[in-house]
């Protein structure tokens, strides 16, 4: 319960008289004992507040924790005990750090040592929050309740506490700091600097009046670090607002998991900060869909927050649950239409589609008369463009949806409804006709042709090879492309960043072995060396991406054709650490790469998995002839919405011109 | 609202209140610690292999030249000291204490600032504290020791038998607000808002329980007397051993219980009961299968490799006291040899 500040101002007035009483006095006191004296009073404050909640924070302990297979991304314990808030007299809020790994038991430990079996009533996926139930053990063992804030007034910069117990004693531990932000983690969370480590986590922050403002969980920012522990310690800490969950109690009491809500809608604009709220393309069976949004719909506000950008539209739909109702407003033409539209838990994952292009992009007019026509160079053998479209050909809409760009009409493929037939409407030597093109899945057997102009213009001059290092990474690297000095047409190379085996020293010599191959294919190849001779370590993730956005300065490829692969994608070569890193690079860093090749034998790396989004979206390649063949680890992926691309006895040959076909769509 | 916790709202007020004048005045963190940083000295001795620093801190516990420290591989040599005031001893080890992991040196100098260790400063949880200690080594020559602040996190108590910390040393602890414990820093000074000493700063350690870094300070409380001993060249106190393991026919097992538990194939698998011998000590304090063994003598098991380490420390004449979990019941039972 709150102070209420209406019927406690009188007292603070008293105080306040009484406060300038004794600053008066101790007005002559030097001013060490003065810091000294400031120190102690604050600590005092701070003491108050935590006793305020520590009657109602328990420790939890989990017993008997699943061992985990793959490598620990995290140092913190699987079996580290936690805190819990007690809010009813037999129900806990805990983090569900505890119900990250099956264990045999969950056990709320009061502070005098009591302990209770506790089950699992409902868990907020979205927040990180569980409800424990404790089945009532002994009288003696008697929980005291907290009620949850209804709001809270915390302001930025407030001095705030997180309080928690700790060791088997379960004595108090507090750590105090200021509020840093409210509505962070796409508007999930309060962060505050106090230094919460692991022992806190499930833990009450409160303010200086020792009201729970929030409930202390692990997290990060997204692609921040590979485990939502390993912020522990470092100022940079998160809790969800108690106001938030006392709202979310009735869905939790009732046994209901909370996800977060998803609605299906793929930007247009590449950047999330441009002023562009303009749809690209809606998801298939998705809360959009089902709604009634179209590609090209414009949004002007969501859940009556108005937007002009898309990161504003994930920051304001990132605190909303799957089943709650919002309302959308958009332009479409000049028609300005509302929506009221139900999240969803989930949207049926990606199928890719292929058409069959091998696009140009030509831009007119300047200022606001610029028009981008979007124009057929080349259509690649075998695919439904062979039979319709001609070079040359300008697409000027899609499935009824204007293409206005590429990007625009790679997304509306991310996100097509599988194998079906869709309209086109393109203008040929100056006349408008509408074709009708029958799409294939990405999925399966890699396309074994490519396209004429590319395999028939081989450069005569021989590529070179050079050394190519990050100025604060040890990694050794290089990359083999035309000598820099020679004009780059937009000839629509490729890249291919090749992760080695650690026990490979010298990525100048495994470029010797591409020199040929890649200059017939058209594929500029990067290789990257670890740091260890033994390993690949996570923290090497970044070196790798960045590496790769250093060879794209260097010279001019299609930002669309760059794939990562070990030498284990080609059939015949073993698998190594390499392999499990590119996994990890790819899930991890979605911006550079747009396709992946591994062994079928990688051991996948313990990442969590995300969903394949139509913006960033990725196509992992593997030498194998069907999905049966394949490793257990490719179900998961395929569900996920990535499309696996059979490789079947995939030489260095047909890795290239993968890659290079990975700019065509 | 209750009453009682009413009036603790009213007392943190009060207390807000008087403080927030003071605070606009921004005070320094104290004076007093130019005092302190004094009394602070830069250990330098082996080590510098990589992962591995060759230097500490360490603080004057007497005129003479004594220095307290941590005990660490530091000093595996006779270390160099060096004072606030940039003068460069060579140091002679008069003692080490291991299980504490505190060592006293000796420098051949006199009149210096120093520490008293037999006043009293009690500290709580949530009360403000200075570090001062020459972590990362920045401080080089004559410079003084790095001065940091925070506060008290928590001060707990470590029992011998739990393992929370893997260190030799089990007693009080006090858990610091501040990132206080990194290379260098162990055999700093921890002092209250007035520069009273209340701990030394220990060696960079994980905690047992969570696996991340502590940052932590062995009271004063627990160090004074063996520092004392060292200082006055008498034989410090043996210190008590650590319950070590007992012979295996002394010690107890699952078959001296009659316990038979599920197949141990996980790399940590639960401590479930499958079957009791019959008349055994599981059978006539009626365990049966399926019960869940948490606690061995109010110890956490975590897997069945922990409880056989426990009962190895358990002398088989004794009996065992186990706390269960049969279905959502925690109970405790106790099996009579």
């Amino acid at each position: 319960m709150q102070p209420n500040s209406k019927s406690h101002r009188w007292i603070l007035a008293l105080v306040g008289v009484l406060v300038f009483g004794v600053c008066w006095s101790s007005d002559r006191l030097s001013a060490q004992s003065t810091s000294a004296q400031f120190r102690n009073k604050m600590a005092k404050a701070v003491r108050a507040a935590a006793e305020r909640v520590l009657p109602s924070i328990v420790t939890v302990e989990v017993i008997g924790v699943a061992e985990v297979g793959g490598e620990n991304q995290s140092e913190v314990s699987q079996d580290a005990p936690s805190c819990g808030l007690v809010i009813d007299e037999n129900h806990v809020l805990a983090a569900d750090i505890v119900v990250r790994r099956p264990s045999a038991s969950i056990l709320v430990v009061l502070p005098d040592q009591n302990r209770l079996a506790a089950t699992v009533v409902a868990r907020d996926h979205h927040r990180g929050v569980v409800l424990l139930k404790v089945k009532g053990g002994s009288a003696a063992a008697k929980l005291t309740p907290i009620d949850l804030p209804e709001s809270v007034e915390a302001s930025i910069g407030s001095t705030v506490v997180a309080v928690g117990r700790y060791g088997f004693d379960a004595s108090p531990i507090i750590s105090n700091g200021i509020l840093s932000a409210t509505e962070r983690l796409e508007g999930t969370m309060l962060q505050c600097d106090a230094r919460v480590s692991p022992s806190f986590y499930g833990g009450a922050l409160v303010d200086l009046y020792g009201n729970p403002i929030g409930l202390l969980v692990p997290a990060v920012a997204e692609g921040g670090a590979p485990d939502e522990t390993s912020w522990y310690d470092s100022g940079i800490a998160f809790a969800v607002p108690t106001p938030v969950i006392a709202r979310k109690l009735e869905r939790l009491f009732a046994g209901e998991d909370i996800k977060k809500g998803l609605i299906g809608i793929v930007p247009k604009s590449t950047d999330p900060y441009a002023e562009n709220t303009e749809l690209a393309a809606v998801r298939a069976r998705s809360p959009a869909e089902k709604a009634g949004l179209q590609p090209g719909d414009v949004v002007h506000s969501v859940a009556d927050t108005p937007v002009r950008m898309f990161g504003q539209i994930r920051q304001t739909l990132g605190s909303y649950d799957a089943g709650e109702t919002i309302s959308v407003k958009v332009r479409r033409g000049d028609e300005p239409l509302e929506f009221s539209i139900k999240l969803a838990e989930t949207i049926p994952p990606l199928r890719p589609q292929r058409l069959g292009v091998w696009l140009d992009e030509q831009t007119t007019g300047e200022g606001d008369g610029k028009t981008t026509t979007v124009i057929v160079r080349e259509v690649v053998p075998g695919t439904a463009a062979a039979t319709v479209l001609e070079s040359g050909d300008e697409i000027l809409t899609f499935d009824g949806a204007d293409v206005s760009d590429a990007a625009s009409l790679r997304r509306m493929l991310m996100a097509a409804v599988p194998d079906e037939a869709v309209s086109l409407r393109v203008a040929r030597d100056g006349n408008e006709m509408d074709l009708t093109a029958e799409l294939t899945s990405l999925a399966g057997a890699a396309l074994d042709e490519t396209i004429e102009g590319w395999s028939a213009n081989v450069p005569e001059k021989p590529w070179t090879v050079e050394e190519l290092r990050l100025p604060d990474a040890s990694n050794s690297a290089a990359i083999l492309a035309p000598a820099s000095d020679e004009a780059q047409s937009d000839s629509g190379l490729g890249m291919l960043v090749l992760v080695l085996s650690p026990d490979a020293r010298d990525p100048k010599k495994e470029l010797d072995k591409y020199r040929d191959v890649a200059l017939r294919s058209g594929v500029v190849v990067v290789a990257v060396a670890s740091e260890d001779e033994k390993r690949w370590k996570p923290a090497e993730v970044d070196v790798v991406s960045r590496t790769a956005k250093t060879a794209l300065q260097r010279v001019t490829v299609d930002p669309s054709g760059v794939a990562l692969a070990s030498v284990g994608a080609v059939d015949g070569v073993d698998a190594s650490a390499a392999d499990s890193m590119v996994i990890a690079i790819a899930l991890s860093d979605r911006k550079v790469f747009s396709g992946i090749a591994v062994s079928g034998d990688a051991r996948p790396p313990a990442v969590r998995l995300r969903q394949n989004e139509p913006d960033a979206a990725l196509q992992i390649l593997v030498p194998i002839e069907s999905l049966d063949d394949g490793p257990t680890w490719l179900a998961p992926l395929a569900g996920a919405g990535y499309p696996i691309i059979l490789g079947g006895k995939n030489t260095a040959e047909d890795l290239l011109r993968w890659t290079r076909l990975l700019q065509t769509m | 609202m209750n009453r009682r916790r009413m009036t603790r709202a009213l007392v943190g007020l009060l207390l807000i209140c008087v403080a927030a004048p003071v605070g606009l005045a921004q005070p320094p963190i104290s004076r007093d610690v130019r005092e302190v940083q004094r009394r602070v000295t830069k250990v330098y001795g082996a080590g510098g292999i990589r992962g591995l620093e060759a230097y500490q801190s360490g603080f004057l516990v007497s005129p003479e030249g004594h220095i307290a420290t941590a005990w660490s591989y530091v000093l595996d040599v006779e270390p160099i000291v060096v004072l606030d005031d940039g003068r460069r001893f060579q140091s002679e080890i008069v003692g080490i204490e291991p299980t504490l992991g505190v060592a006293v040196l000796k420098i051949d100098a006199s009149e210096l600032p120093y520490f008293k260790l037999d006043e009293d400063v009690d500290v709580r949880w949530g009360d403000p504290i200075v570090a001062v200690s020459n972590l990362f080594s920045i401080a080089a020559g004559d410079e003084p020791a790095s001065v940091m602040q925070g506060s008290v996190a928590a001060v707990t108590s470590l029992d011998a038998r739990r393992g929370t910390f893997k260190t030799p040393y089990r007693g009080k602890v006090l858990v610091l607000d501040l990132i206080a414990n990194n290379p260098g820093a162990a055999g700093g000074a921890v002092t209250d808002a007035e520069g009273n000493l209340v701990g030394m700063l220990g060696k960079e350690l994980r905690d047992g329980s969570t696996g991340v870094w502590l940052n932590y300070a062995l009271p004063i409380a627990a160090l004074k007397t063996t520092i004392g001993d060292i200082v006055a060249g008498r034989t410090t106190t043996v210190p008590k051993q650590e319950v070590t393991e007992l012979k295996r026919e002394q010690a107890h097992s699952l078959s001296t219980l009659g316990l038979i538990l599920v197949p141990n194939v996980l790399e940590k698998t639960p401590v479930y009961v499958d079957a009791v011998k019959p008349k055994s000590p599981a059978a006539k304090a009626q365990l049966r299968a399926d019960d869940l063994i948490l606690l061995v003598d109010g110890q956490r098991v975590a897997d069945q490799r922990g409880l056989l380490e426990l009962l190895r420390r358990i002398d088989r004449r004794d009996a065992v006291s186990f706390t269960i979990q049969r279905d959502t019941e925690v109970l405790p039972v106790r099996l009579e040899p």
